[in-house]
């Protein structure tokens, strides 16, 4: 068989039918063969967007990890950026990038980059094809490493005078290819230590005021109903982190929104405040504490994380736990509930003042300002007019805050937001990868004017597959988050944030046949979000007043105390940073 | 007195498939990283794998966390980490 009908092969043996890509010279004899096999392959208009929307299929399926194929030289290093961006949020997705010739390789060949080494510190493996007959364990490691214990993207670079060799399919069993090619790869996490679990136990029984702090790890190793039902067990409030909004249900009674910089008041409340946090899946990012000695002060922390090298990485914990976070809170739980015999029947105390700190701050925080519709009034319409299972996507910038303040996630795993590497450009192509994933939901990229012109000429894409995605850009001509930092902490000087001639966004998808409108009132947003939901594809510019800061907001560096928190413009004045 | 101290770090990287190379320079990758500072480093073909050691100095919560880190490294077996004797850091710094 030749090594580009084994590839296809072992793709589809592997379960991975759909591909984000284009193509070169070093991958046309792997393209020269998909007609034969049931591989889907989808052309992106560059290759950050196949990346993208590889990580995003991911995302979705959990388990499949999307795929991303480039040719050599400059289509592999336009991965770059999407393989730093699954690589911090831990998503699941492999590239396959043709190489040049192993004739000419190292001789600075036509479209030659060593993307091996490109991206070794942003993948969580990478590696060359060295043999022709190489190629079936290669991407049977490649699965195994990207979706088992913390997920993320791997990367598999072939050289392509290997396309048309004539090799004997060999198929690894899974004992083969763990034993033989990756001996140093546990894909299994370590089951939790008895003893972590009741000392943690004892530390969360005894707590006035625990709380769970949850992340994406939550989301990946499908830990959703064990920490639900280990807040009821403990009537403790959850709060999340960005990535860990996609893993819970905003509208249980128990979860109190995001905490960090733009966290929601109350959630920061009840984090800042716990004498005992629980941690879950998290790697404790300084966008989440703000400031991790502040933050540490005068409280317990259990953390929970499958990567050992987490625990103790940015926070000390008193008790740090290695494990899939499905495992150890359900151990955790039945240990609470059946040798400690604990329930609490009512709320921990800090669920009622952190709702009023919440009450407080949003009378203020919702106060009409700024001209136009406002991004809280739309995002309520957003989440109204969406169905529960509808997914998701966003740019990075102030639209994503306020995504994360105001669209609370109602079903886990609708939520993709470039949170690690804050990826301006993700939305887009993210949102066509979430499409192919789940061909049945709505899907929606709530995007800023600069993310969605970094990866808008995938439009075309949406049109020639019929993949069927809304945008929401929020047109506020600036690079507004910038414009915040630049009036809040540096002396008002807005340099390089204007964006002056901007596309007609309406003409812009008209062009690639796309259908766009620019609503006037909510009447007409609401009108617009409708049609997005019936699974139309449809790019609404939002015209949005860009001097409406994203509020709340802690200042970078500090701690996320209620005191810190910025409610007004105003409150601001004097901070450094 | 200071909490910095010399250690080294030994580990082994499967070589099988591709000679080691690879997983060597992942491996350095991660040391790059770590807020340590990095002395001296030696590599020697054991057949399947290429066993490094690593001497570095530092603090010994971070001296443990590169050594996490190193075994995440899909390539790397297995990681030790030994604290060496200041007398012997002396003279292994002035030889
Ligand atoms: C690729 C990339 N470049 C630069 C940045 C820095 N950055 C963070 S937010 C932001 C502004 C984003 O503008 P836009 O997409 O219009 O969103 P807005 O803040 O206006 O809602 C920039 C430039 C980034 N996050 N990503
Ligand atoms: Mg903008």
């Amino acid at each position: 068989m030749l090594v580009s009908d084994a590839l296809l092969e072992a793709l589809e043996r592997e379960g991975l039918k759909v591909a984000f890509g284009i193509p070169g010279s070093a991958n046309l004899g792997l393209y020269e063969k998909i007609p034969d096999h049931n591989v889907n392959v989808i052309l992106m208009r560059h290759e950050q967007g196949a990346a993208h929307a590889a990580d995003a299929y991911g995302r979705v399926k959990r388990k499949v990890p999307g795929v991303a194929f480039a040719t050599s030289g400059p289509g592999a290093t336009n991965l770059v950026t999407g393989l730093a961006t699954a690589y911090m949020d831990s998503a699941p997705m492999i590239a396959i990038t043709g190489q040049v010739p192993t004739a000419i390789m190292g001789r600075d060949a036509f479209q030659e980059t060593d993307v091996v080494g490109v991206t070794m510190p942003i993948t969580k493996h990478s590696l060359l094809v060295r043999k022709p007959e190489h190629v079936t364990w290669a991407v049977r490691a490649a699965k195994v490493i990207s979706v088992t214990n913390r997920p993320g993207p791997v990367l598999v670079d072939i050289p392509r005078d290997f396309w048309r060799k004539d090799i004997d399919f060999y198929w690894p069993s899974d004992e083969e290819l763990l034993k033989e090619w990756i001996p140093g790869y546990n894909p299994t996490p370590p089951k939790p230590n008895p003893s972590l679990i009741m000392k943690a136990a004892k530390l969360l029984v005894e707590a006035e005021n625990p709380v769970i702090l949850v992340g994406g790890g939550v989301w990946w190793s499908y830990a959703t109903d064990e920490v639900l039902k280990l807040a009821e067990i403990l009537m403790a409030p959850i709060v999340t982190t960005l990535m860990g909004k996609n893993a819970v249900p905003a509208d249980h009674p128990l979860v109190l929104g995001n905490a960090g910089m733009h966290g929601r008041p109350e959630a920061n409340y009840a984090l800042y405040n716990a004498d005992v946090v629980l941690a879950i899946g998290t790697r404790f990012s300084d966008r989440t504490v703000g400031n991790f000695e502040e933050f540490r002060k005068g409280k317990k922390i259990i953390h929970i994380d499958i990567d050992k090298s987490e625990i103790g990485k940015n926070i000390d914990p008193d008790v740090g736990i290695v494990a899939d976070a499905r495992e150890a809170v359900k151990v955790l739980r039945e240990y609470i509930v059946n040798a400690l015999k604990f329930k609490r029947d009512e709320e921990v105390p800090i669920i009622k003042k952190a709702k009023e700190f919440g009450e407080y701050a949003w009378e203020i925080l919702l106060k009409e300002r700024g001209r136009g519709m406002k991004p809280w009034k739309v995002l309520k319409i957003v989440r109204e007019e969406l169905p529960a299972d509808a997914i998701v996507t966003t740019g990075v910038g102030g639209h994503q805050m306020w995504a994360a303040l105001h669209y609370p996630v109602l079903k886990p795993g609708t939520y993709l937001t470039s949170g690690g590497l804050g990826t301006m450009g993700y939305g887009f192509p993210a949102a066509i990868g979430a499409k192919a994933a789940a061909p049945d939901k709505p899907v929606l990229d709530i995007d800023g004017d600069g993310s969605f012109l970094m990866t808008s000429q995938n439009l075309a894409t949406v049109k020639q597959y019929g993949l069927n995605v809304g945008v929401l850009i929020f047109d506020n001509g600036s690079l507004q988050l910038i414009r915040q930092w630049q009036d809040l902490f540096f002396g008002h000087r807005r340099v390089g944030e204007n964006l002056a001639y901007l596309p007609d966004f309406v003409k812009l998808a008209n062009s690639f046949g796309i259908e766009g409108v620019r609503p006037e009132n909510y009447d007409e947003m609401r009108k617009a979000i409708r049609r997005v939901a019936q699974g139309e594809a449809l790019v609404i510019d939002y015209i949005v007043d860009p001097d409406i800061m994203v509020l709340p907001m802690v200042a970078p560096g500090k701690v996320i105390s209620p005191e810190n928190l910025i409610l007004t413009p105003e409150q601001a004045a004097g901070i450094t940073v | 007195m200071s909490d910095i101290e010399t250690y080294v770090i030994k580990f082994s990287i499967y070589a099988a498939i591709d000679g080691g190379l690879d997983g060597l320079a992942r491996a350095i990758h991660v040391v790059r990283k770590a807020p340590i500072q990095f002395h001296d480093m030696a590599v020697i073909d054991a057949g399947k794998t290429k066993e490094v050691s690593l001497r570095i100095s530092g603090k010994k919560k971070d001296i443990e966390w590169l050594a996490k880190k190193l075994e995440k490294v899909v390539e790397v077996l297995e990681v030790k980490v030994q604290k060496m004797p200041s007398e012997v850091a002396i003279i292994a710094a002035h030889t």
